[in-house]
């Protein structure tokens, strides 16, 4: 009797667990789906209102942002349209890529060293570097701009890769320094007692025991380099402008072309959704476990 | 000529202090012991030789050679830790062969040498079947066997070992010291070892230094250590079951002891009473060991102190009891499992006077060792 009641009891609270699962990530998920259909629908369809659910997909979107369709004049010309699409993937390739591997060669030993110095201001030095990211962009935007336009950095990739380095250094030191933090000290001195050298430690203990945090800290920092709008748009002009920034092409003076800044968002989210998949499993580091007694 | 020689080696951590104006010589060969509690400075000890710590003050010679300034990885030294510290993601294998790749080894050895090398500690350490796993798939006893293999396969000048049996199951625990004799028989090489357990020192050290709050409380042969302890803190932490300390004024005219707290009165033989003379004090704090107390169910002119039984332990083969002489408790160990006596029983004690450990009042030091 009070078996079955409690029964019933977890069969209710599996129910409304998952209940409020479905609902909260419909609500989360529900941008998504409205920016993937707009893509595929056609002008009309997507400015009706009530807004349609049901109607005709059409891939032209894609075909368009992608440069695969020819536009006729009013000449009877017809002229290849030129992908911003493409552009902007590669020059965010480029730039983020650069930037993150900028960010690793210099925040990994800086992580390293901030983590196990015994240096009295070494949470100042970390602190300091954590605080680039507490101001915002809007804050240094200006004086960047004509910074770099007298100095002659404006539109380069250079200038992007030096300026991104404010959002990835701070995240990849800060999430690797505390893995680092976390590999017992007893481990390293082992290391040291077999007679290696502090570099040999650092590439072939300390770096593989911190994979975990390496994955993590060059995920997020990915993931906010590759979302990041405001300095690829006052910084560069077109032809380095990333993909965020070249979605605003698509809006001229004549019209608004929803589909295709919609199609756009969708091509621009891949990367980070497959990047995210192939580095989920890094992410999981249960290495560590069972070398020390705990 | 000592292998390794420490002159005022002092170790702070912020304000406290690790180690404290340490001076001792370590010979060739030897199995030394570090015991105490925990909190005493014997890993700092092990990490200062190993030069993962700089003391602020003093030096550490081996061989003659001041080394103060040699970095850990040239010292010819090999540790293993209280945890282990086995490289998480290296193999087994892997693990006891890393001292042999490392570029501040005197001879280079190829892969062949090395597997070789491996492959002999490792049938020693009877881990041989083991080369292929991770650290995180052996039981404790086969970490530290591993951890054993990575410091012998470099046959290092010093062995530094951090309490190696500590974290082991009991069963493990005896398996290990016995192939510590083994070990010891066989490298002869300069070993340090920290212990808490008095037992594993005694069992093992050639020489033991007992370590207490950073300072050297004795060094010594084991029988040393245990029958004439430098004072009551070694006296407390070397035998089991623990020592029975209490105070006592001492009557030199009629040789008579009295015991304030147990309120009785012993009488004592004329060659304890002439060493207590020598020295001159009428105040103790008198140690009897558990071993040296014996009793009978009847007064006689040997068991002349009345006490009443408490709770009582049964070992394997043998039995502690507390009892009670008015407010002071006793522990009695007797080599005899199937004596048992009843609660609030009345029991008659007698001391072995020649076995009674004298330790100055004010100083808690041993009278006999005073000069």
């Amino acid at each position: 009797m009070n078996k079955r009641k409690k029964l019933g009891k977890n069969v209710f609270a599996n129910l409304s667990t998952n209940v409020i699962l479905i609902l909260s990530f419909s609500f989360l998920l529900f941008p998504v789906y409205w920016i993937f259909t707009m893509a595929i629908k056609t002008n009309p369809d997507i400015l009706t209102y009530p807004p349609k659910f049901f109607f005709q997909p059409t891939i032209k979107g894609f075909q368009y942002i992608l440069g695969l369709t020819k536009v006729t004049g009013a000449t009877g010309v017809s002229a290849g349209v030129e992908s911003y699409f493409l552009i902007g993937i590669k020059n965010s390739i480029v730039v983020v890529v650069s930037t993150i591997l900028i960010s690793l060669a210099a925040g990994l030993p800086a992580a390293y060293a901030l983590a196990r110095s015994k240096l009295k201001s070494k949470e100042n030095i970390a602190f300091t570097i954590l605080s680039f990211r507490f101001a915002p962009p809007l804050l240094v935007i200006v004086p960047l701009y004509l910074l770099f336009s007298k100095i002659g950095l404006y539109n380069s990739y250079f200038s992007l890769i030096w300026v991104y380095q404010l959002i990835s250094l701070p995240m990849i030191l800060w999430i690797v320094r505390g893995y680092m933090e976390d590999i017992p000290i007893e481990i390293e001195q082992a290391g040291m007692v077999d007679g290696h050298s502090r570099i040999w430690i650092f590439f072939r203990i300390v770096l593989p025991l911190a994979k975990g945090g390496i994955a993590a800290g060059t995920l997020l920092a990915f993931i906010y380099c590759w979302n990041n709008f405001l300095f690829g748009m006052i910084l560069a002009s077109v032809n380095v402008q990333p993909v965020t920034v070249q979605a605003m092409r698509y809006l001229t003076p004549d019209a608004i072309m929803f589909r295709e800044v919609a199609a756009i968002c969708i091509g621009a989210a891949l990367p980070l959704l497959i990047l995210s998949t192939f580095l989920q499993g890094y992410l999981i580091s249960g290495l560590s476990m069972g070398a020390i007694r705990r | 000529m000592p292998k390794i020689l420490l002159k005022n080696v002092t170790k702070k951590f912020k304000k406290v202090v690790a180690l404290n104006n340490l001076s001792i010589e370590i010979n060739d060969g030897e199995f030394f012991i570090i015991l105490g509690p925990s909190g005493a400075g014997k890993t700092t000890f092990l990490n200062v030789i190993a030069g993962l710590e700089k003391p602020e003050n003093g030096e550490i010679y081996f061989d003659g050679d001041l080394i103060n300034n040699i970095t850990t990885a040239k010292r010819d030294i090999a540790l293993t830790a209280e945890n282990y510290a086995l490289y998480p993601h290296f193999t087994v294998f892997n693990n006891i062969a890393t001292p042999l790749r490392s570029s501040a080894n005197k001879n280079r050895y190829n892969t062949k040498q090395i597997r070789e090398k491996v492959d002999r500690i490792t049938k020693m350490l009877n881990i041989n079947d083991l080369l292929g796993r991770m650290p995180s798939e052996l039981s404790g006893g086969q970490k530290q066997r591993v951890a054993l293999g990575r410091a012998l396969v470099k046959e290092p000048k010093v062995l530094l070992l951090d309490e190696p049996l500590a974290h082991v199951d009991a069963k493990i625990r005896n398996q290990l010291r016995t192939e510590f004799h083994f070990l010891k028989e066989k490298f002869q090489t300069t070993t340090i070892y920290t212990s808490h357990d008095y037992k594993e020192a005694i069992s093992l050290g050639d020489r033991i230094m007992f370590l207490n709050k950073g300072e050297i409380q004795q060094i010594g042969i084991p029988e040393i250590i245990y029958n004439f302890p430098k004072n009551t803190t070694v006296a407390l932490n070397v035998g089991w079951p623990e020592i029975n300390l209490f105070d006592c004024s001492v009557n030199f005219k009629n040789s008579q002891l009295y015991c304030p707290k147990g309120d009785f009165i012993y009488n004592i033989s004329g060659n304890v009473l002439k060493y207590l003379k020598i020295y001159g004090k009428s105040e103790y704090i008198v140690g009897a060991r558990p071993q040296h107390i014996s009793f009978s169910d009847k007064p006689s002119d040997i068991y002349n102190l009345k006490a009443i039984c408490g709770t009582s332990e049964v070992y394997d083969n043998q039995t502690v009891f507390y009892v009670k002489i008015k407010n002071l408790d006793l522990t009695i160990l007797v080599n005899d499992p199937d004596l048992s006596l009843m609660l609030e029983q009345e029991l008659w004690l007698g001391f072995d006077d020649q076995s009674l450990i004298f330790f100055d009042k004010e100083t808690n030091e041993n009278v006999k060792l005073k000069k």
